[in-house]
């Protein structure tokens, strides 16, 4: 259900990209630093505007859309999100019904909707927490509660596991699994080949701002080596569990 | 017993929140005309029923304290409200109209049009009179709110840069004052410095009228955008990903917040430290939503402003203090003492 195409030229950040997620689709970007991750992500959620080609969602064409209308297709994770002021982690997901909540005040739906979407991101219990006190890993489920909360179809998150422990990152893999089984299309950029080979079916990969590989996760990590300036090892444990091992 | 409502910012708790400041200003609006500079029997005044002529002591209250004690409550509404937008705009708890360099800009724009006598400017056989140094005043605020402005759309300028940037032309700002006053002859370098100490003295209903206007204004543009300052907290881009104008927003807020300043430092001087000890306060009482903290900072500056302007005229009867002296008396211990209690700071920003 979500078409994008993306071009950039100009800046040569990104060249003629071309991608396409549907509903229930856990996609992953890879690359190296600098490979134009964080940009295609923007440009997906509209904060930058392509200098060329351009972002569909459904047939609808992205540019040209007010925010109110983006927000209500896509929620846009940025991978640095702090908060000036004490907000608790509950009034942060609300946050998310901007677009959705009918008045100033958001009502008792949008309380449901709220907690609905911070017990599937297992972080209900922080509500009354303020969130700059959070941990990384549960600020970032808490975040995650709210893109769920936004209630939009295509959900875009940047390095979604950048700095967390491998308990806080794998909590994390499974938040987003809940909510792709709930028919969202997930887009993330990862460093995080393990997150990666697990939580993420399909795998794109950048190289220079260029879609080089783009696939099957499993198919992309076997050829991403030389492109990420490694060797990977990949495998599966017994349970069936993929991994991939830079050697 | 039904549990609390686990919503800070829920509509029941506006409602009371709301309407609790709103009487805690009422009452303060009532009593405060009671007191002033001299000693008058004001109730009496209220229940003779001689013509105004030939009843001073009601004539001080009509025509002396309602007008001052109106003036305090839109300054300290204006000032409060300028000090939680810019704060909420620029991600900057220590952001404040003063700060911000806001109101050394609109000073001197007051300053110079005292200096080059622009209110005796006759303008279509009328002299300018104060409407000049009002004028000057909105000039000088939004020209440097155009420059901190223009120096955030550049990118380049974080939070702290904008802060520095706004310290650095309050700074300017002071020399090139002391510049103006250093040319000034005696009369001007009077006033000019009596105006710089902030005073809401000899108040008359058409000053008001002139803070009232704008600075209404602006809070009608302000309120509706409370939800977009909650979610500009967390940086433009989240922001923008949850759907917020985010460019729309920030010049209304910008324009609203200076014009606040604006249109109080023009009639009342520099008065300081409102800006940021209202709003702090209230953010330790109810939390930082936005959508709550905009009205009752207004009620609560207004209350505030009001309550230490009248202290200002009592305290040394029968000598009135320039109210900016007692709420930078006040303002800047609590705020070297919130600097200082890591408590306190972490329930107010991170």
């Amino acid at each position: 259900m979500d078409r994008l195409e993306f071009g950039y030229g100009g800046h040569r950040v990104l060249r003629s990209i071309a991608l396409q997620i549907s509903a229930g689709e856990a996609v992953c970007i890879l690359g190296e630093n600098g490979a134009g991750k964080s940009t295609l992500l923007k440009l997906c959620a509209g904060l930058l505007k392509p200098t060329g080609g351009r972002v569909l969602i459904g047939a609808e064409p992205l540019a040209g859309l007010p925010r109110a209308a983006v927000a209500q297709k896509i929620a846009y994770l940025p991978q640095e999100c702090t908060h000036v002021f004490p907000f608790s982690a509950l009034e942060v997901v609300l946050m998310g019904r901007y677009v959705r909540a009918r008045n100033q005040f958001e009502g008792a739906e949008d309380l449901s909707v709220a907690e609905a979407a911070m017990a599937a991101t297992d972080v209900l219990a922080l509500r009354e927490r303020p969130f700059n006190q959070l941990s990384g890993g549960e600020r970032r489920r808490v975040l995650l509660a709210q893109a769920l909360a936004q209630d939009t179809p295509l959900i875009l998150l940047d390095e979604p596991t950048a700095g967390l422990d491998p308990a806080h990152a794998l909590a994390l893999g499974r938040a987003l699994d809940v909510v792709c089984s709930r028919g969202k299309a997930l887009l993330f950029a990862t460093h995080d080949l393990n997150l990666a080979a697990r939580f993420a079916p399909r795998a794109a990969l950048l190289h220079q701002g260029e879609l080089r590989l783009s696939g099957p996760t499993l198919d992309v990590l076997a050829e991403a080596g030389p492109l990420l300036g490694i060797q990977l090892h990949l495998g599966r444990l017994p349970s069936g569990i993929p991994f991939a091992v830079p050697t | 017993m039904s549990p609390p409502n686990p919503i800070r910012s829920g509509r029941l708790r506006f409602v009371r929140i709301v309407l609790s400041c709103a009487a805690l200003l009422i009452v303060v609006l009532g009593v405060a005309p009671l007191f002033g500079s001299s000693q008058l029997d004001v109730l009496h005044a209220l229940w003779d029923k001689a013509p105004l002529a030939e009843n001073p002591a009601l004539r001080v209250l009509l025509y002396s304290r309602i007008p001052r004690v109106v003036a305090a409550a839109l300054a300290g509404a204006g000032l409060a409200s300028a000090g939680v937008a810019f704060q909420a705009l620029l991600r900057n708890p220590l952001a404040d109209p003063f700060t911000l360099g806001v109101s050394s800009g609109s000073s001197l724009g007051a300053v110079l049009a005292i200096r080059l006598g622009l209110e005796t400017v006759m303008v279509s056989g009328h002299p300018l009179g104060e409407l000049a140094l009002s004028g000057c005043a909105l000039i000088g605020a939004l020209a440097v709110v155009a420059l901190v402005f223009f120096l955030g759309e550049k990118g380049a300028a974080g939070p702290t840069t904008l802060l520095l940037a706004g310290v650095t032309l309050a700074l300017m700002g002071g020399a090139l004052i002391t510049a103006v006053l250093y040319t000034a002859d005696f009369a001007e370098t009077y006033r000019i410095v009596r105006w710089q100490m902030g005073d809401l003295d000899v108040m008359r209903y058409d000053l008001v009228l002139r803070m009232a206007i704008p600075v209404a204004i602006a809070l009608a543009l302000l309120w509706p955008r409370a939800r977009d300052l909650n979610a500009l907290s967390a940086g433009p881009d989240a922001a923008a990903g949850l759907g917020v104008e985010v460019q729309r927003s920030t010049r209304i807020v910008y324009i609203a917040a200076s014009l606040c300043v604006a249109a109080v430092v023009a009639v009342a001087g520099p008065i300081g430290f409102v800006g940021l000890l209202v709003p702090h306060t209230l953010r330790l009482i109810i939390g930082p939503d936005h959508r709550l903290l905009l009205p009752t900072s207004a009620l609560c500056g207004a209350a505030f402003l009001v309550t230490c302007d009248t202290l200002a005229q009592v305290v040394f009867r029968p000598a009135v203090l320039p109210v900016g002296v007692l709420t930078a008396c006040i303002g800047a211990p609590f705020f070297v003492g919130l600097l200082l209690s890591r408590g306190l700071r972490a329930r107010l920003w991170s």
